[in-house]
């Protein structure tokens, strides 16, 4: 018996970002991909980025005219500027900054390497820092939103994810301050906290091959609450709610399918 | 196909702001409260819902009322009620009273529900906790308590029934300019200073909470399960602890 669909997908002010402005960071694939795709679907205006021009330029001619891939390393400054400038122009303004750009990096601490562990934060936690400090005066004039990506890493401690574990808690706790800091210029920040997703950067996890990456998030399936992974697009979702929900902010909003709950066969 | 909604303490406050959310969505809603006068009013008003006139503390009457609603895709676990005053005033009644509303009455409602829905291949279940539940404030005697309850019940739920098709999260509102603390805010110098600490430099309304509601039971939400939504302008993670109810 097929289950019974409950609603649809529209709920209130969920028709908010059409015509609106946002920028995707990490748009090539995953979950920026997906967003960047809602994003669209809703009638908005997206600029995605991303270092692999040939990914993000892939995306943008699917979805069409309204989302503008620029090939950029947000750890850069003058790529920063860059894709700001774009994204102001592309969509007439901005409404949103979704930080999703980020890399993995795994390694028992006995293995820590100082230079790749600044290099994660850099690229995981400093990177979205400075680029929402360059999007604020737009997001203030438009009481916009800000969006950081947590982890599951920060719900249960997986041994060896220690550095990219550390990163997203970074931004979780970024999250709340510049919730609290930024409220009087009516720019809301949260942040999403997906579960098990299988995304790109499984793989760049060092855990093998696509096909390795696929057989190790399909067996954390049971550890799950719901009893399976989730999909970039259900990630997408709530990073849409959350860009117009317009009294959320500073929370830190789970989307692992009870993943986080710590669901353990013993 | 219409989606069929129970919203507990639906007659009134937030309670009846989430049954004209459901239903201005497309759902047929049972609106279950002990005031059967507010809930019948409401219903006349809308149309597309029912009165099921019931005492969330009664277990037995609860089990009969959902098993009758029959079909249900939704459950809205709102009835809540506060005795606010210090700890040391509270009654026996007090405490007993908003335990088997708050605590007591978000048990029997869920059981019922998720009976019906494991049998109907699953369904939704959102708990209306509190920021109370995350950083308690003074004075809202065993309030606090009960919502930090649900909280915990609501994991558990998430966990137990996930596997029976069975979706269940809580929503955290702050302060909501509606329902059972809107007449706090009627003293101007509260509600400037409970609006002046709030982040987003304003109180919440009954519409903030329903479209988290409405956001949680649609399909866009199909990943989120056992989570607390906080739905509070900000306040709880940065100033509450110097706003304390006087």
């Amino acid at each position: 018996m097929a289950a019974r669909l409950r609603g649809d997908k529209k709920f209130l002010g969920h028709d908010i970002v059409k015509g609106q402005s946002y920028l995707v960071t990490g748009g090539g694939s995953g979950i920026g991909e997906a967003t960047a795709e809602q994003l669209v679907a809703l009638g908005a205006r997206v600029t995605i980025c991303g270092r692999r021009a040939e990914k993000i330029n892939a995306v943008a001619a699917r979805l069409g005219d309204r989302c503008l891939a620029v090939t950029a390393d947000v750890t850069h400054v003058k790529d920063r500027a860059d894709v700001f400038r774009q994204a102001m122009a592309h969509g007439g303004g901005l409404n949103g900054l979704v930080n999703n750009a980020g890399n993995m990096y795994r390694a028992p601490i006995a293995d820590f390497n100082q230079d790749r562990l600044l290099d994660i934060f850099n690229q995981n936690v400093i990177s979205g820092m400075m680029l929402s400090q360059l999007a604020v005066p737009a997001l203030a004039a438009r009481q916009g939103a800000i969006i950081f990506l947590g982890s599951i890493h920060t719900r249960r401690a997986f041994p060896g994810a220690a550095p990219y574990a550390a990163t997203k808690a970074a931004l979780q706790t970024l999250t709340q301050v510049m919730a609290a800091e930024l409220g009087d210029q009516n720019i809301r920040v949260n942040c999403v906290i997906p579960g098990a997703v299988k995304t790109e950067i499984n793989e760049r996890a060092g855990l093998g091959s696509t096909e390795d990456s696929a057989t190790r998030m399909t067996a954390l399936a049971p550890l799950h609450a719901l009893g399976r992974i989730g999909q970039p697009m259900e990630v997408a979702e709530a990073i849409v709610f959350l860009l117009q929900s317009k009294w959320t902010t500073g929370a830190l909003l789970d989307v692992d399918g009870g993943l986080g709950l710590g669901l353990t066969p013993l | 196909m219409t989606l069929r909604a129970i919203v507990t303490g639906g007659g009134q406050g937030i309670g009846a702001e989430i049954v004209r959310g459901l239903v201005s969505a497309g759902y047929w809603v049972g609106i279950l409260d002990r005031n059967t006068a507010a809930a019948e009013s409401l219903a006349t008003e809308l149309g597309s819902s029912e009165v099921l006139p019931v005492d969330v503390s009664d277990h037995l009457a609860v089990a009969s009322a959902i098993e009758s609603f029959g079909e249900l895709d939704l459950l809205v676990n709102n009835a809540g009620i506060v005795r606010f005053g210090p700890l040391l005033d509270q009654s026996a009644d007090d405490i007993a009273s908003v335990i088997g509303v708050n605590l007591i009455g978000t048990i029997n409602c869920a059981q019922s529900a998720a009976q019906l829905m494991a049998a109907q291949n699953g369904g939704v279940i959102i708990n209306m906790s509190s920021v109370n539940a995350v950083h308690p404030a003074p004075n809202v005697g065993i309030y606090a308590a009960t919502k930090a309850a649900i909280t915990s019940l609501t994991q558990l739920q998430a966990l137990e029934w996930g596997p029976l098709g069975i979706r269940v999260n809580a929503v955290a509102p702050g302060f909501i300019d509606a329902g059972m603390s809107a007449p706090i805010f009627l003293d101007d110098k509260v509600r400037a200073k409970r609006s002046g600490g709030v982040p987003l430099k304003r109180l919440g309304t009954a519409e903030d909470v329903v479209q988290a509601v409405l956001f949680l039971a649609s399909n866009a939400a199909s990943y989120i399960h056992g989570h607390e939504l906080v739905v509070d302008g900000g306040v709880i993670q940065s100033v509450l602890a110097h706003l304390p109810r006087s």
